[in-house]
């Protein structure tokens, strides 16, 4: 009766739970890269070009599910500093045919890429929300819900990379679009610094603009 | 005297051309986590310096090691987390005993001093390559203090504006962490001219 008519107070986390499902969150209120700021090295410094960032996604994506999907088998009983070690390692060796795999796929790529593949097998996603989040569900929520914020870091990065190499170099691939005014600086460090800082604040506002019509939407 | 430069040089190419945080871009996602608090972003700073050193050093033995391997590219990353295991065990067990009080104050973040992309990422830029080895200990060394100091310079430069960032002054859709990577965006782009990359 009271508790019918009750109703909770509004929140942004009330309301993206009421208006997109939970496994939305890594792609769009939790989204790796754009909001909650992990893994920003490899985005900012590799992503400098369309096939590097299809390379860097494919190694984080396996590195990162295999590691965390391994990792979360191991007993919670075992002392958090061995835990955080473990994780690591079982990284590090997930690493050794993803490599091999890149060499393949990607030849090119490797020596542009340098550090950022093997220092992906320690990224905060493994080493802090593998505890944080993903272990404290059930198994197939879990799978579930890595797999969106894999997903969610991958979409990104793929854009910035194109939108990169396009407006550093002019062309895409080799193949050159004829765009007059370009920006050598995006190919750098500070430019992927630069264009993930706009990237973030676009992302925020589109966040705020989704929420307001959905606020909208569930006052009428 | 040509050694006291070589090591200089190799200590100021890690602080600066080389910086762990605005050149190389590796280990930003751990700043952004201490960055608001000056006390904790000493300690970690620190914590953080003495990790990159000693893990150099004895990154210096497996490199040597590792040289006359075939295929050492693909475990390299084995023996380097090992090496990052070892000393964060031995930085846990020594902080408990001798430092109780310091120990108590960093446990929360102490595992992110080691497990960093910036750790790790040292390790694998230190001088001399893999096949040969042929880099001396102190060029590790320094090499390795100077990525810690670098990390800890830019911690510092992010520090300064910290409180400006995410002041109400700024506008709402880009306060604070698009504000942030802007901020190391403009940072990095004066050390980049400073080098002269650009």
């Amino acid at each position: 009766m009271a508790n019918d008519t009750q109703q909770k107070p509004f929140s942004p986390d009330n309301l993206t739970a009421m208006t997109y499902p939970p496994l939305l969150d890594g792609l769009w209120s939790k989204n790796t890269l754009l909001a909650a700021g992990m893994v920003i090295g490899p985005a900012a410094a590799a992503s400098s070009t369309f096939k590097g960032s299809l390379a860097l996604a494919m190694a984080f994506s396996l590195i990162t599910a295999v590691t965390v999907v391994i990792g979360s088998l191991l007993p919670r009983t075992l002392v958090y500093a061995l835990r955080i070690i473990l994780y690591t390692l079982i990284g590090s060796l997930v690493y050794i045919p993803v490599q091999l795999l890149l060499e393949i796929t990607f030849p090119g790529e490797l020596l542009a890429l340098g550090v950022f593949i093997p220092v992906l097998l320690i990224n905060p996603l493994i080493v802090i929300r593998s505890e944080q989040r993903f272990f404290k569900q059930p198994k197939e929520r879990m799978i579930a819900d890595l797999l969106m914020h894999i997903l969610g870091f991958d979409l990104v990065i793929i854009l910035l990379g194109f939108i990169r190499e396009v407006f550093a170099t002019g062309a895409i691939n080799g193949y050159i679009l004829g765009i007059h005014f370009t920006f050598p600086i995006l190919g750098a460090t500070c430019g992927g610094f630069l264009l993930l800082g706009v990237t973030a604040g676009l992302f925020r506002r589109l966040r705020r603009l989704a929420m307001a019509n959905a606020k909208k939407k569930i006052g009428k | 005297m040509d050694t006291f430069l070589r090591l200089l040089g190799a200590c100021c190419a890690a602080l600066v051309i080389d910086n762990t945080i605005l050149v190389r871009a590796l280990g930003v996602s751990t700043l952004l986590n201490i960055a608001k608090d000056k006390k904790q972003l000493m300690a970690f700073g620190v914590s953080m310096t003495g990790m990159t050193t000693v893990t150099c050093i004895l990154a210096y033995f497996a490199d040597k090691f590792l040289g006359k391997l075939p295929y050492s590219h693909l475990y390299t990353p084995i023996i380097y987390v090992i090496i990052i295991s070892a000393v964060y065990v031995l930085e846990l067990v020594l902080l408990w005993r001798f430092a109780n009080k310091f120990f108590k104050r960093t446990r929360k973040f102490i595992h992110l001093s080691a497990f960093n992309c910036a750790v790790l990422g040292t390790l694998f830029l230190a001088p001399g390559p893999i096949q040969t080895g042929d880099a001396g200990l102190l060029s590790y060394i320094f090499f390795g203090l100077g990525a810690g100091l670098g990390f800890l310079l830019a911690s510092m430069l992010l520090f300064a504006a910290y409180d400006r960032l995410y002041s109400t002054d700024m506008p709402d859709t880009f306060r604070g962490f698009p504000l942030v990577l802007l901020y190391l965006g403009v940072l990095s782009m004066v050390f980049y001219t400073l080098t002269g990359r650009i």
